[in-house]
Parts: structure tokens; C-alpha cells; sequence
């Protein structure tokens, strides 16, 4: 399995999600109208995608700060990633250009609601990505590769801390990618 | 002590020099950092969390505003301080965005750290209070040139400032820091005997 330097791999993070942030920037001159607009393959609109990810970031935050706050392990100066964190995040990944790999479905309890304000979806993951930023700097302090995060699929199947962290923001990565194409 | 070290104490010396004690507490906290270039540092909406200190490369802050209009700030690069400043030493949400345009290297240390010293060392407050003059100073010279001065003359106080960064970085961020768009620019940099 890859091993990373944990500070290097959360900087790395962090520095993916302000990347992000600088996207949802111009997200914010968008309308309600665009943002709510249907992709043209009759896809989720950028709204949809949007609630999409806070659906994510609301289950995993309070998971990961609970977590943390309950670890006494010391950080470790490397992180190992597990086979099932890396397999979940190479699934995710967009390429470089910005494909993605595979269609992928999502889980029935993920799939946002037709009509949304996408202007408050968009405020409130924007939100969401200062707190992960947060979460991100107070990880520097724990053991990536102890610290397990139950997933949402299942109480039973936990990732590292440090693939956990890697398979939300390569899922938002994703699904940024497909609000530049619906709002092409 | 490294050499990333020596040259943020001479760098330092030069604004107000810390006794042994003072630079010994100081030193501890600065820790190597690298970035690819746009690496975004700080994103607008984030409290700074560090002080930093540039050995490598070039980096800019700017603001975004409504419609997505964008203006550069400030332009860093070596041997200076980096960071949003008034969020490292307030510790309110930046403003703007702060990202590598070259690959960089620093060394940086907490801002929460920072503070900490601030109120141990009368030293290093000096030594950050005057830092600060010095920054003010900068900005407020700007703000004036920003004020009266045509786009040529800005873009010669920005030559004379910094006359390297032509070579270093892509064009449009000077335009951005310039307050003109890409093409007036060039026409701008074709015309300007320099």
C-alpha cells in the first residue's frame, strides 16, 4: 500500500479542497435558474450535486471530529494507506483532465431532491469545506492510520482516518468535475 | 542552525534583532514547507494558520468581488514574509486568496505560536510591530499610486519594486496587480521603454 508523510498528505488535502473553494467562488455569480438547471443528458443539476456532497459532509464531519476528539493515540510521522481506503479513492478520482473513470451509482439515500435552493446548498458547502480545512489541521495531531472512521455505507466497514480524508475529497473532486460539465 | 534559519535571522536582524533567548523560543517553531506552483495557500473565508517565510519561488494574494472580478494584491517572493497578514495577527477569516504562481519553498511557523511569543518576548512584539510598519508603509504607498498614478507609472513603480518578476511569472497576474486586463498589457509592455 502507498505510504505517504502524514503533514505532506494533509497539506496536500487541504491545498485540494482550497482549490476547490476557488471553483465555488464562481459558483456565486451564478443564478438560482443555473444552479438548478437540469445537465443536458437530464443528469443533477449543479444544486443537486451540490446537496449531494453536503449529505456526505454532514454524516462524515461530526464522524471524523468525534473520532478525533476520543483518540489519545500520538501522530505518526507517516500514513499507510489501507487497501480498501485506496481502492475507494482510485474509484472516486477524477483524472488529471478531469474524466472520471467509471459511471458510478449513487447509494438510494444520497440521491438529493429534485427542487433545491442552490444558492444555500452552495453557502452551506462552502461552509462544510472550512470545516473540513479545520479538521484537516487538528488531524496533524492524531494517528492517521489508527484512528478508523466508520463509513456511510456501514457501521462495519471502517477506513483509516487518512483514507477517509482522501475518499471525501476525491469524491468532491469528482463531482466538481461534473458541475463544470453541466454548467458548460 | 540551517541555512533556511540563518536567512530568516538575517532577515529578521535587518528589522530588529531578537536576543538569544528570543530567537531561540522563535526558531524552534519554523518548519520546512514546500508547494507545487498554484498551490492555493490560504482560500478567502479561512483563518491564516501561518506565518511564512519565503526562501523560493513567487506568490501572490488577491481578492475575488462580485461577478467574479479579480484583483492581486501583493505579489511575495524571497526573503520575505508571506501570509495574509492581517488575519495571521488578528485571527479573522481572510479575505483574500493566497496561492504559489512558482514552485516554492518556505519555512513557516503557527500563527497561534506566534502569538504566544508575542506576549512572552517584548522582543519579538517589536520586532512584529515593526514589520508591520514596514508593511504598512508598502500598502499605503500603493494605495496612493493605485490613486493618481497612470498605468505606466504603476507598472514602472512595480518594475523598480520588483524587477525580476516579469521573467517569473505569467503575464496576466501583473495585469491583475495592475488593475488592467491581459491585452491593454501587453500593448502596455510593447510601448514602455525599460
Amino acid at each position: 500500500m502507498t505510504a505517504y508523510n502524514a503533514t505532506a498528505l494533509l497539506d496536500e488535502l487541504s491545498s485540494d479542497i482550497r482549490t476547490i473553494l476557488v471553483y465555488t467562488e464562481t459558483l456565486k455569480s451564478k443564478t438560482t435558474e443555473e444552479l438548478s438547471k437540469p445537465a443536458a443528458d437530464g443528469g443533477w443539476s449543479a444544486a443537486q450535486v451540490l446537496e449531494h456532497l453536503n449529505f456526505y459532509a454532514a454524516y462524515y464531519l461530526p464522524e471524523i471530529e468525534k473520532g478525533m476528539s476520543s483518540s489519545n493515540s500520538n501522530a505518526k510521522s507517516f500514513f499507510k494507506s489501507g487497501w480498501l481506503g485506496n481502492y475507494f479513492t482510485n474509484m472516486m478520482a477524477p483524472k488529471a483532465d478531469g474524466q472520471v473513470k467509471s459511471k458510478m451509482k449513487s447509494p438510494k439515500n444520497a440521491i438529493p431532491a429534485k427542487t433545491l435552493d442552490g444558492k444555500k446548498e452552495l453557502e452551506t458547502f462552502i461552509t462544510y469545506q472550512h470545516q473540513l480545512l479545520n479538521v484537516l489541521e487538528i488531524a496533524k495531531k492524531v494517528n492517521l492510520n489508527k484512528l478508523r472512521i466508520a463509513t456511510s455505507l456501514s457501521k462495519l466497514i471502517k477506513l483509516k482516518l487518512g483514507d477517509t480524508f482522501r475518499f471525501i475529497i476525491a469524491h468532491e473532486q469528482r463531482h466538481i468535475e461534473q458541475i463544470k460539465r453541466v454548467l458548460l | 542552525m540551517n541555512e533556511d534559519l540563518l536567512l530568516l535571522k538575517q532577515f529578521l536582524d535587518a528589522i530588529h534583532p531578537l536576543n538569544d533567548d528570543e530567537w531561540t523560543d522563535l526558531s524552534v517553531h519554523w518548519k520546512p514547507f514546500i508547494a507545487k506552483r498554484k498551490t492555493i495557500l490560504t482560500a478567502a473565508g479561512e483563518k491564516e494558520k501561518y506565518l511564512y517565510f519565503v526562501l523560493q519561488g513567487v506568490q501572490r494574494a488577491y481578492y475575488v468581488g462580485e461577478n467574479e472580478r479579480e484583483a492581486t494584491i501583493v505579489f511575495t517572493y524571497a526573503p520575505s514574509f508571506s501570509g495574509v497578514a492581517d488575519a495571521i495577527l488578528t485571527g479573522v477569516p481572510s479575505l483574500f486568496y493566497l496561492e504559489t504562481l512558482t514552485a516554492s519553498r518556505f519555512i513557516r511557523m503557527p500563527a497561534v505560536e506566534l502569538h504566544n511569543l508575542m506576549d512572552k518576548h517584548k522582543g519579538v512584539h517589536t520586532l512584529i510591530t515593526r514589520a508591520l510598519g514596514y508593511t504598512l508603509h508598502g500598502v499605503l504607498k500603493r494605495q496612493a499610486e493605485v490613486q493618481i498614478f497612470t498605468a505606466e507609472e504603476k507598472f514602472k513603480a512595480l518594475l523598480q519594486r520588483s524587477p525580476h518578476l516579469l521573467q517569473l511569472i505569467p503575464h496576466k497576474y501583473i495585469a491583475s496587480y495592475l488593475g488592467m486586463d491581459a491585452t491593454n498589457f501587453s500593448k502596455l509592455l510593447a510601448s514602455v521603454e525599460i
